[in-house]
């Protein structure tokens, strides 16, 4: 057993109590990582659960020949989701020609004014690009600034790429007094169905020469979805009635799968409590690494592209630290039996550690067969699940198996012969328990 | 529970003929009442019915009630929504599978409420089983596969009869806990059924963890003499305490919603309860009995082979 100088140890204890706080901080408070929302542990149990207030808006619409609602449908959803995220809309087609649109107000939405907006503007308008900021058509004879007259129909949108550059090409009907030429991203503004998008994302817009064309220049892949997405809904082939919108404002309202999360999830607070009460300093060590795992667990499933963060993956979560508690309290019970058998703290431990490595790799190999099992096969839900089931095995057995060994060590530097401090029993000189 | 454990050929057969006998009932009474399908798996009708007074929620529902309960269904499940829109919907599910019923009843709705013929605010459809088919086939796979790996990882772990044991728990538990939801006409669901799917992970999880304690003290000095089916038992009782405590917390959070008094909560609630039961019933008495039985029938061959080798040595 190696034991760590106490300054060692200090600093260990300090840098990983450092990564605790700020993970358990993270764990109440949203974020933003560039273009993703991060939910916190709170936020990831109201997702999809009718636990955030919600805004929904019903249109009206007439039909005509181009009319294709389930298109509608498709591109108003695939819109929202850019823009709200994936768990957040729902649309559907209601009777009487109506459609209902259901926003969940995400974290970093500023308020529901903000989706209100959103929702608006898919019946106020199509294409409108011009050099203000105020939205009105401003021609001048300068054919470095590009300039397109009023609202425009937008017929197709495609995606190119040109010297390490991502371009969307959107093609639009020709009319009135289009000029071509281009315009550095800091003075063009582009209008989709009345919504702004200002030029922070784009190098530059260009115009073809034939004036049916616009090619908005990007110097990463990151925003193309998320724009041609919007352009194409800039293509609903609906007709929404703008005077008949109508907003609805619905409270949260968690449903049964909410409070089964949270129950699970005060019951591994629990153990937890139990297991510091029971373990002592060992426990101290576990819970801390157990809680470090937790949290890169979340932001692993919130980075991932194929796992949405959400109440099946921290039920999932939460039944896998069930069982790494029951792991950790039977080490703990071997360390207790080999204590009893005369040996010292530390070979207890080693003993310990040794005795019960294969009932640790056994378990935790079952649960990673069943998690790789759901994410290589599985779809949807069941591709979180296993990833979850995975991911969670994988971090059990390295908290089990070498964070809290690790810190045990470190600990040692401090006191290593009290065995209270482990919540081992007196033992007079020379006692062997068999 | 040593006690138990004491001729486990004797648990086994008792444990297996139990078992069998729920299956046997579950069988029996799904041949002749099938399960207690929810919508989700067809054979529902569902009517959605847009309506502009508020206060005449309860009238709606009453009506509907009695238009059904003519042609010999009752109403098995309704929703609203959009209280606060300018058309709330109502939506309400009964079960059948007549289409001509479902004309005649839509003609009756819209002659007692006085509704257009030709308008959108009505309709009467056929649910589609489709959705659930769908996900039940995406469950089936990754199911499979995992057979077919636990199999594997006992068989490669240890031996084949590890890896069949794997196998014992995890196919019992689904078949026990299918045929105590139709004995108990739970509804099946698809959030039930995939219970029932991670449960059955959950119990040969379980089985891997006790036989694994046992076969790690069995190495040590203090107790090679000692038989499995001892060692198995007194890792059952060394860790009891700790595989209860998370297990009976579960256990309250689905009774819990046994309490709520709805509908679907109730049911899902005794699904839990279930799933919780036939975890510790196929893991425990029936892959532990099994295991244990035929592990200490090998070492006995074992022992005869020796003790005849020692005679034969002795003889010379």
């Amino acid at each position: 057993m190696n034991n760590y100088s106490k300054t060692k140890s200090t600093i260990i204890f300090i840098i990983f109590g450092l990564i605790f706080a700020i993970g358990t901080i993270l764990s109440f408070v949203p974020m933003r990582f560039g273009s993703k929302d991060y939910e916190s542990f709170l936020g990831a149990m109201a997702l999809s659960n009718d636990c955030t207030d919600t805004v929904s808006a019903i249109y009206k619409y007439t039909e005509d020949e181009n009319t294709d609602v389930n298109r509608a449908i498709d591109l108003m959803g695939k819109s929202l989701e850019g823009k709200f995220g994936k768990n957040s809309v729902n649309v559907y087609k209601l009777s009487d020609n109506r459609i209902r649109v259901d926003v969940s107000k995400p974290v970093t939405a500023s308020g529901e004014s903000e989706i209100e907006e959103y929702l608006a503007g898919f019946t106020s308008g199509r294409l409108k690009i011009t050099n203000n900021s105020s939205g009105t058509a401003n021609i001048e004879e300068n054919k470095n600034l590009l300039e397109i007259d009023g609202w425009k129909d937008i017929e197709s949108v495609s995606t190119k790429t040109y010297k390490g550059s991502y371009g969307i090409e959107v093609a639009f009907t020709k009319s009135g007094k289009n000029t071509f030429g281009m315009m550095i991203g800091g003075n063009a503004y582009i209008y989709v169905n009345n919504k702004a998008f200002p030029s922070d994302n784009y190098n530059k817009v260009e115009l073809t020469s034939e004036a049916t064309t616009f090619t908005i220049w990007f110097s990463s892949n990151e925003y193309i979805e998320y724009y041609k997405n919007t352009f194409e809904s800039g293509m609903i082939p609906l007709h929404l009635d703008s005077e008949t919108v109508e907003f609805i404002y619905t409270k949260a309202n968690p449903t049964a799968l909410t409070y089964i999360s949270i129950a699970i999830s005060l019951i591994v607070l629990a153990l937890y409590v139990y297991a510091i009460v029971k373990f002592r300093v060992p426990a101290i060590m576990y819970v801390v690494l157990s809680n470090i795992s937790t949290y890169l667990l979340l932001f692993l499933l919130q980075a991932m592209p194929w796992t949405e963060l959400g109440i099946v993956s921290i039920i999932t979560l939460g039944l896998m630290k069930m069982v790494e508690f029951i792991l950790f309290a039977t080490i703990q019970k071997r360390v207790k039996e080999e204590y009893m058998l005369g040996k010292s703290i530390e070979t207890s431990f080693e003993d310990a550690n040794k005795r019960t490595l294969s009932v640790i790799l056994d378990v935790l190999t079952v649960c990673l067969l069943g998690g790789l099992s759901f994410a290589i096969a599985g779809k949807f839900e069941l591709v979180t699940i296993g990833t979850t089931l995975a991911l969670s095995a994988f971090f059990s057995g390295m908290v089990l198996l070498l964070g809290v060994k690790y810190l045990n060590n470190c600990y040692y530097a401090f006191n290593s012969t009290d065995a209270s401090f482990y919540a081992l029993p007196e033992r007079t000189e020379g006692e062997i328990n068999e | 529970m040593n006690k138990l454990f004491k001729s486990p050929r004797k648990l086994l057969s008792y444990t297996l003929l139990i078992t069998a006998t729920i299956m046997a009932l579950g069988v029996i009474l799904v041949a002749f009442f099938g399960f207690n399908k929810s919508y989700q798996f067809g054979g529902y009708y569902e009517i959605n019915i847009d309506y502009l007074d508020m206060e005449k929620k309860d009238e709606y529902i009453n009506g509907i009630d009695e238009i059904l309960n003519k042609y010999g269904y009752t109403v098995d499940h309704y929703t609203m929504e959009g209280e606060k829109s300018f058309t709330p919907t109502l939506c309400v599910r009964y079960e059948s599978n007549s289409e001509d019923d479902a004309k005649n009843i839509k003609t009756d709705i819209i002659s007692k409420f006085n509704i257009d013929e030709k308008s959108t605010l009505l309709s009467v459809d056929k649910m589609s089983s489709t959705y659930a088919s769908h996900k039940i086939a995406n469950l089936l796979i990754p199911m499979s596969i995992l057979l077919v790996g636990l199999f594997a990882f006992g068989w490669f772990r240890r031996n084949i009869l590890y890896g069949v044991a794997e196998v014992i728990a995890y196919l019992s538990t689904i078949l026990v806990g299918l045929s105590l939801y139709a004995l108990t006409r739970t509804m099946i669901s698809l959030s039930s059924l995939s219970l029932l799917f991670i449960s059955a992970l959950l119990s040969a999880l379980i089985f891997t963890y006790f036989s694994v304690n046992a076969f790690s003290k069995k190495n040590t000095i203090h107790s090679e003499k000692k038989e499995l089916s001892d060692l198995f038992c007194d890792t059952l009782s060394a860790n009891k305490f700790i595989t209860i405590l998370p297990a009976s917390a579960i256990l309250a959070v689905f009774a819990g919603l046994i309490f709520t008094f709805n509908h679907s909560l109730m049911h899902l609630g005794l699904a839990g309860i279930i799933c919780i039961c036939s975890i510790v019933w196929t893991s425990i008495f029936v892959t532990g009995s099994y295991f244990v039985s035929v592990v200490n029938a090998e070492s006995k061959r074992e022992k005869k082979v020796l003790s005849r080798n020692n005679t034969i040595n002795n003889e010379k």
